[in-house]
């Protein structure tokens, strides 16, 4: 399996997931509700979150983007989670693949879970990696990850994007 | 899932041991013969079936069982040679009327895990076919000869293997496709000029073949809404229980390339469009009929899968030949029709 591994792309097209549908997805609306069931098993749903900032991200081991903004949204968090941050990080992995999900996870300062346990119809099919969704104090969608033409996290971008909400609070 | 072949020339010999591929006997006497002796049927002819029901029902990755069954209609009425249709065929030559072919494929997949899956495809082969025989311009056409057959095809085993890609969506398939249907003579006909010979090998319910059967696939997701795939299969008789002088028949060998898009915006319903290339080479031996079982065909095929439940889809499609160049005359249907289910669990 000498591609494992080795997915160098900007993004990663997947399989996706099954029963989703992205049309109810609009910035400024309400974020539809996502529930991430973490490794260890909690249970953490977006409703609960209301007045945090929370980042959905979504992604994967094999894929090399996703593992390169992981670390960044780990130091974000680590920087601005006392102002009210949240990151959720859905990965789509299969159970297989457990034992690395583990492994990364352990690495991450924010709770990760399979997807294929955990609950994000609202955001449509996942089909492609990395994608993330922002949403805001309000429990309103401030940022819809299919919309960016790079979807990628930077610290330029988090500042750009996510202290603006952070502050609003 | 065998395809039946049209075959058109017949020998003079009695009908076991004629030789469907000899060269055409054209000769009035010849003619004058041929009408007063009971022939042996070698209609066959490169129809549909071409459909991907993988992609129909979507790729899985899901490890798990899953439980399938497939209905596919395929009424070949219309004589075609070359790219054309056709009125009717030089004299000397067997006149076809019908071959209609109804399949009841069972199907139980296993994967142990993303990376493997076993396919098991049970048919069941349900095949009426008339013919009037050789065709003698100087006579009235005669009564249609009749077959039916309703019994086991030939089974296939199917192992995928798709632990290239972390994504799991490009896969290898080796396969295997048993004898286990009715094949050679053990079909005749029942009514008509023709009653008590048997039917042409290529329409028995099986090829008394074992054949190996290689294959690939490639599906994505190429937008939020839409889904591309691309597939190939190769099927080839390795070994034929018929393969003594004067009485072997051998399948010719298949291709199969599918491509297509899948509609994803609602996944309740899935609309589908398929198109599906076929390349099949002449049967051989002296049961085959050479000339007249080889060709080249593409189908379009739309169709729509829906989601009953978590477990549960149920699909439906149809097949509309866009091209067709076939070798000889052959029987081809003017559309054919699929349906099926799979539960997994």
């Amino acid at each position: 399996m000498f591609l494992k591994g080795a997915a160098a792309c900007l993004a990663c097209n997947v399989l996706p997931s099954p029963a989703a549908w992205a049309g109810g997805l609009h910035v400024g609306a309400a974020a539809p509700a996502a529930t991430l069931v973490t490794l260890d098993g909690q249970r953490i749903s977006t409703s609960e979150l209301h007045g945090q900032v929370v980042i959905l991200t979504f992604w994967a081991t094999w894929c090399s983007p996703c593992r390169d903004e992981l670390p960044l949204l780990s130091d974000y968090l680590a920087t601005h989670g006392d102002a009210g941050l949240r990151v959720l990080g859905f990965s789509l992995d299969t159970r297989e693949e457990l034992a690395e999900v583990r492994r990364v996870a352990q690495s991450l300062r924010f709770p990760v879970g399979l997807m294929s346990d955990s609950s994000a119809s609202g955001y449509g099919r996942i089909w492609r990696l990395p994608v993330s969704f922002t949403i805001d104090r309000q429990g309103l969608l401030a940022e819809d990850g299919w919309k960016e033409k790079n979807p990628v996290w930077t610290r330029e971008r988090l500042d750009q994007l996510v202290a603006p909400l952070l502050a609003s609070g | 899932m065998n395809k039946p072949f049209v075959i058109k020339e017949r020998s003079a010999a009695p009908p076991r041991q004629q030789r469907p591929g000899a060269p055409l006997l054209a000769t009035a006497l010849t003619l004058t013969l041929l009408s007063a002796i009971p022939q042996r049927s070698h209609a066959c002819a490169s129809c549909g079936c071409t459909l991907s029901a993988d992609a129909a029902m979507g790729y899985s990755a899901l490890p798990g069982w899953r439980l399938s069954v497939e209905y596919d209609y395929i009424d070949q009425d219309e004589l075609r040679s070359g790219t054309h249709a056709v009125s009717g065929v030089p004299p000397g030559t067997e006149l076809e009327h019908e071959t209609l072919n109804q399949y009841v494929t069972a199907s139980l997949s296993y994967s142990p895990s993303s990376s493997w899956n076993l396919t098991l495809l049970v048919p069941y082969v349900i095949r009426s076919h008339s013919t009037y025989g050789i065709y003698d311009p100087t006579q009235p056409l005669p009564e249609l000869s009749r077959s039916f057959s309703s019994s086991l095809g030939d089974i296939k085993l199917i192992a995928s293997w798709q632990g290239l890609l972390p994504t799991h969506n490009l896969g290898m398939q080796l396969g295997v496709k048993l004898p286990t249907g009715q094949y050679g003579t053990a079909v005749d006909f029942y009514s008509g000029p023709n009653a008590g010979a048997p039917l042409d090998a290529s329409l028995q319910p099986g090829t008394g073949s074992t054949d190996v059967i290689v294959g690939a696939y490639y599906y994505a997701a190429i937008s939020q809404n839409f889904d591309a795939f691309i597939n190939g299969q190769f099927q080839a008789a390795i070994k034929h229980r018929m393969d003594q002088p004067g009485n072997d028949y051998r399948p010719g060998n298949s291709t199969t390339v599918s491509f297509g898009l899948r509609y994803e915006g609602d996944p309740r319903w899935v609309p589908q469009l398929q198109l599906n290339l076929l390349h099949k080479s002449p049967d051989t031996g002296a049961l085959a009929d050479v000339q007249n079982t080889a060709g080249n065909v593409a189908y379009l095929s739309p169709g729509i899968t829906a989601q009953v439940s978590a477990s549960l889809n149920l699909f439906v499609f149809a097949q509309v030949p866009v091209y067709s160049n076939l070798y000889g005359t052959q029987l081809f249907p003017r559309w054919t029709a699929s349906a099926g289910a799979t539960y997994a669990f």
